[in-house]
């Protein structure tokens, strides 16, 4: 459940929407229903607040190697208008 | 005059010598028009063509391990200027140009170079719409291939942020134009395939240019290089009006750096309303299950038992307990009357069976005497006892037996 990814899970909330609007299940499979869709739009909404903002810059050495530089993104969106 | 007799071979090895070690042949560029192109059909093998200007020719060969260097494939009739080094083959004692590099002359050799390879690739199906992959829905890691000091990567990162505030980049720095750019773009590549940075898809991008400029963009190795990918690609190279190979064999273009925020990241707002939305919609249809559960309950609720419950009840149940009572009394009664008229009966029938009435008609009963047996037959009479009492109407009468007669 929790290596579940954003489109799946979104995918799965939408089919249970889908499903509770359509309104063909008893009132108990509706509310069981709507309990797991209410668990994935946790998740969605989890996968969203838990990406990172981050940049890193991989630059190609004299020996076809390469390296990773970590920078501030603020240094990238500050200088935008020189 | 030198009286020494050489083998052909040692002729042709001196010659070789001598053209090879030179200062001027060992790198050299010339200029002229490509004509007996012979391109190889089998990979590893090498390209030949003949250029020549009005008066003179030179063989050229591209060996198979210099194709990667190759800005463009040359065409017959394509004016252009090759760099190389004179070589010679000794069993044939032929010299040629060696070429590692090709230079297109003018914009219109550049418009035919392109035209050569956009056919070439098209028909090896590095365009087809089949194999176009979808983006991610949701990227989380953005690799970007281009300039580190041009606008191109900021109006990138700046637009993808401006719509989901927390995502991370790779990026790649390359030259964007000249013929190192090529190579290195290629080089970024093999980085992203030979290593995991976590990347959901590709930007390959560039601001606007002259043709020269995008040039890099229409090289056949960015091209293969994009195609192998394992990581779906973004082009986003000059302006609209420019399209360059690498835009052809992408998953996806878009027409300017800024454009690929809109194209390929999701709005972080947008998405948290749409899970907002179908929340709603959950709750929505739930809430009208219950509801209509609750309508039927009021249409039940309307009936008077539920509205008067107490009156209801109790004046059914005394309804019904008098009813009850009733119907056991008249059971009762009828119970009664019957067994009343039984009784009648049956004394009425005791009453004519009582044997005194048969004594009022002259009959007798007798009895043995003492023990008050009542003799129906002289079978039962003992001879012993002699003695029987005999029942009159009005009194009784013991007496002795004389004798005992049998009827005849």
């Amino acid at each position: 459940m929790s290596n579940i990814s954003f489109e799946e899970a979104f995918s799965k909330l939408e089919r249970i929407a889908e499903r509770l609007e359509m309104g063909e299940l008893t009132l108990e499979e509706s509310l069981k229903l709507y309990e797991e869709g209410i668990k994935y739009s946790r998740i969605c909404i989890k996968i969203l607040e838990d990406a990172k903002r981050r940049i890193d810059v991989v630059k190609i050495t004299e020996n076809e190697g390469f390296t990773i530089e970590e920078i501030d993104p603020e240094e990238i969106l500050k200088n935008e208008n020189e | 005059m030198n009286n020494n007799i050489y083998t052909v071979s040692q002729v042709n090895s001196y010659i070789r010598y001598l053209l090879e070690s030179d200062e001027y042949l060992s790198s050299i560029k010339i200029i002229g028009e490509v004509s007996n192109l012979y391109l190889p059909r089998i990979k590893g093998r090498h390209i030949y063509f003949t250029l020549k200007d009005e008066t003179s020719r030179i063989k050229c060969i591209i060996f198979s391990n210099f194709f990667n260097y190759l800005d463009v494939f040359p065409q017959n009739g394509m004016k252009i200027i090759v760099e190389g080094r004179i070589g010679v083959y000794e069993r044939t004692g032929e010299y040629s140009l060696y070429v590692s590099r090709i230079y297109p002359q003018g914009i219109g050799e550049l418009n035919k170079a392109f035209e050569v390879l956009k056919e070439k690739l098209e028909k090896e199906g590095l365009f087809d719409q089949k194999r176009k992959r979808p983006l991610p829905k949701l990227p989380k890691k953005i690799g970007i291939i281009t300039s580190i000091d041009g606008a191109a990567v900021k109006d990138i990162i700046k637009n993808a942020l401006r719509r989901f505030p927390n995502l991370s980049f790779v990026i790649f720095p390359v030259h964007v134009q000249g013929v190192k750019s090529a190579l290195e773009i290629v080089r970024a590549f093999e980085i992203i395939k030979n290593y995991d940075f976590g990347l959901d898809f590709i930007v390959i991008a560039r601001g606007g240019g002259s043709l020269e400029e995008l040039w890099p963009f229409n090289e056949e190795i960015v091209a293969r290089a994009i195609y192998s990918s394992p990581l779906p690609v973004v082009s986003a190279i000059g302006h609209e009006r420019d399209v360059t190979i690498s835009d052809l064999v992408s998953d996806l273009r878009v027409s300017t750096p800024s454009m690929v925020a809109e194209r390929a990241v999701p709005e972080k707002e947008e998405l948290i309303k749409r899970i907002l939305m179908l929340i709603k919609i959950m709750k929505n249809s739930i809430e009208s299950r219950i509801s209509i559960k609750e309508e039927f309950l009021k249409h039940l609720l309307r009936f008077p038992i539920f509205q008067r419950p107490e009156e209801e009840i109790i004046s059914k149940r005394l309804k019904l307990i008098n009813d009850f009572t009733k119907e056991m009394y008249m059971k009762e009664k009828s119970i009664y009357e019957k067994k009343k008229e039984k009784l009648d009966e049956t004394l009425k029938r005791f009453s004519s069976l009582n044997p005194l009435n048969t004594l009022n008609r002259g009959y007798t009963i007798t009895y043995k005497y003492p023990d008050n047996i009542l003799i129906k037959s002289i079978e039962e009479l003992n001879r012993k006892s002699n003695k029987i009492k005999t029942i009159f109407k009005d009194g009784e009468v013991i007496s002795n037996i004389e004798e005992v007669r049998g009827v005849k």
